[in-house]
């Protein structure tokens, strides 16, 4: 059987930086499949190593900010597509890129598949636990799109 | 005067976001530099209103990757709120899961943040400079020794902490859970393990850095040197504690200046501002701000590795010991002002971490099971103090008698070193450019000089914003852009 992680990626007191928290606890409410495991969290790229391993399919939940994007957009992003220099992680440490590139090289068990659902922002400065309206009102589609990708 | 401006902006392998701007007189040289560090950005506000138990877990969010550090001070900043003593097994797992952290974080910086710098080399290209080309010199199976051993000291904060980013154990008077036989017999064997592990990168570091006369002149140089008070925490024996007991400053001639316990940190930490970047700078009240020099009259103090073993008089354990008076040997002796040192110092704080998880987790009382202690008094204001990686960190909380939060005040690691790290890279930079010659190599020498100092820019949030992470913008007189470097 294949496995897949599902991992909500986000502040919880910035903003629309919680909107892949959010997106997870819905998830873990909504999908009974138990071969799908769902986390959420901050967490850097070796961090996030550490939690891929094993599975067969990744699916990140995450926010973006693009040039011309507006806020609530969604994307859905294979991770070729996606820089190393991308902060998908704390740029303390190490992103996710060379994380996994790292991971290929000491020949763990890599997943198939990730890739992201990333959803455009507003506003990740302010200090709240709540999402702007906008960005909010994207939640449904993410949580439908990612449902019906786990049913597949 | 003609000047250029040049931006790096923002500085990569950092948390968080930063900037550096190298102004460049009409010569090509050096006239000013300055790094710019966007710092907390209103968690102390948005903590008002907030019940002050909610503090250890609202404040480890700050940033993703010191959390166990704002945790663990804010749950000793709640014992002193509430005017409770944590029970003798709950304070040392705390303790112990510290320790597990200051090892793994200290770690981490060595093999991935300030590693290749060294082991890869400061001017190899730029796309070698990164955990990958460590990992090409050092060997995949030395990586994977590396990627092992976090993994497994890790795994105590996930055990004892319930989570391994923002642990949860901390709460006022104690911790969340006891330690079980079973746990301490798994912990017994990561924490001999740590030991070793900090044994073989104490050897890379001399085999690697020691034994080239090319690093061991950069450390030594006037490049990377500045002549400062120093602060950390220390115990009764004035030896190095990163959990609690004093908080030690020694002068630049390395002689006691002040020994206080947290609750009179205000007695003697100011900070000033400056109108150009929000972040704060602290100095010492008694000595007072005289801008961003070095010296005796300089209230400026530095924190973290290097700043701690200065203001100790020796480490807390055998093994430790032994590479500290190596280290101050080789150095030409006590205080040592030479920044790069740090990674030294940080890789003989994580022998202390580490043999000091092996004293804790053979102590029998870890295993009591009396880990809260309740007896709450009506809270008030509470203070706590503890060692994160990259300094002394302190919490303030005052509150209503319901503990509900009317005033927050975080001096963060990072804050306290901001002075010495805008000194650090102007020095490193008037000494590196000179004639205009401005290359990516002459850069990274110029991100070493704060790099060393592992700061924390604090971002926390986790937004892929497709940013290149590192720009050099360099600009004319009238601030037109006139050349852009990228790295990475």
């Amino acid at each position: 059987m294949k496995k897949t992680l599902i991992y909500g990626m986000g502040n919880p007191y910035r903003c629309d930086d919680t909107i892949g928290l959010k997106i997870a606890e819905i998830l873990k409410k909504d999908i009974k499949n138990k071969t799908v495991t769902i986390k959420s969290g901050s967490i850097d790229g070796l961090a996030m190593l550490d939690e891929i391993i094993g599975f067969d399919k990744v699916i990140l939940v995450d926010s973006i900010n693009t040039k011309s994007g507006m806020p609530g957009d969604v994307y859905k992003i294979e991770l070729d597509s996606i820089t190393s220099n991308s902060s998908l992680a704390a740029s303390h440490t190490i992103d996710f890129i060379t994380a996994l590139r790292m991971g290929k090289k000491f020949g763990y068990k890599m997943p198939e598949k990730i890739y992201v659902y990333a959803v455009e922002i507003k506003d990740n400065d302010t200090f709240s636990e709540e999402c702007t309206e906008q960005v909010s009102a994207s939640i449904p589609e993410v949580v439908k799109r990612i449902i019906d990708e786990v049913d597949e | 005067m003609a000047y250029k401006k040049i931006t790096i902006d923002p500085i990569t392998r950092l948390e968080g976001h930063g900037k550096i701007e190298i102004f460049l007189d009409d010569k090509g040289n050096v006239a000013h530099a300055c790094i710019q560090i966007p710092e907390l950005r209103g968690y102390e506000r948005f903590a008002v209103g907030r019940l002050a138990e909610e503090m250890p877990r609202i404040t480890e969010t700050i940033c993703g990757v010191c959390p166990t550090a704002h945790h663990t001070c804010s749950g000793k900043t709640l014992d002193d709120l509430y005017g409770v003593e944590p029970p003798a097994a709950a304070r040392k797992i705390r303790e112990f899961v510290y320790n597990a952290f200051m090892f793994e974080d200290h770690n981490l910086h060595f093999y991935f943040l300030g590693g290749p710098d060294f082991i890869v080399g400061p001017d190899a290209p730029k796309a070698e400079r990164n955990i990958l080309g460590v990992i090409g010199k050092v060997g995949i199976e030395i990586g994977k020794k590396v990627i092992d051993i976090r993994k497994r000291t890790r795994n105590i904060i996930e055990t004892m902490g319930g989570r391994v980013i923002h642990p949860v154990h901390c709460l006022p008077g104690g911790v969340s859970k006891p330690m079980t036989k079973e746990i301490q017999e798994e912990f017994k064997k990561t924490a001999e393990d740590s030991v070793e592990f900090a044994k073989f990168s104490l050897q890379a570091f001399a085999d690697i850095v020691l034994a080239n006369k090319t690093y061991v002149d950069l450390i030594v140089g006037d490049i990377y040197k500045h002549q400062t008070y120093y602060m950390g925490l220390v115990d009764d024996n004035n030896k190095i504690n990163f959990y609690d007991g004093w908080i030690r400053v020694v002068d630049p001639e390395g002689k006691e200046f002040a020994k206080f316990k947290v609750k009179d940190y205000l007695d003697h930490i100011a900070e000033g501002v400056e109108s150009w970047t929000y972040i704060k700078f602290p100095y010492l009240k008694k000595v007072g701000w005289k801008g961003f020099v070095d010296g005796k009259n300089s209230g400026v103090y530095r924190v973290a590795p290097l700043g701690r073993l200065n203001a100790s008089d020796g480490m807390a354990t055998p093994l430790a010991q032994g590479y500290y008076e190596k280290f101050y040997e080789t150095l030409g002796g006590k205080p040592a002002h030479n920044t790069l040192a740090t990674h030294w110092a940080r890789l003989i704080e994580a022998m202390q971490a580490a043999e000091t998880m092996v004293q804790l987790i053979n102590d029998p009382e870890i295993l009591d099971t009396n880990v809260r202690n309740m007896d709450f008094q009506t809270p008030k204001q509470g203070i706590g103090v503890i060692e994160a990686p990259r300094g002394t960190l302190f919490h303030h909380y005052e509150t209503d008698d319901k503990g509900v939060l009317t005033k927050a005040n975080l001096i963060v690691a990072t804050v306290n070193n901001s002075a010495a790290i805008n000194m650090s890279v102007e020095k490193a930079a008037r000494s590196l450019i000179k004639n205009g010659q401005v290359n990516d190599g002459l850069l990274n020498m110029v991100e070493m000089a704060f790099r060393a100092y592992d700061p924390c820019m604090a971002c926390a949030t986790h937004t892929i914003n497709g940013h290149v992470p590192l720009q050099i913008d360099i600009y004319n007189a009238d601030k037109e852009i006139i050349k852009t470097l990228k790295t990475v």
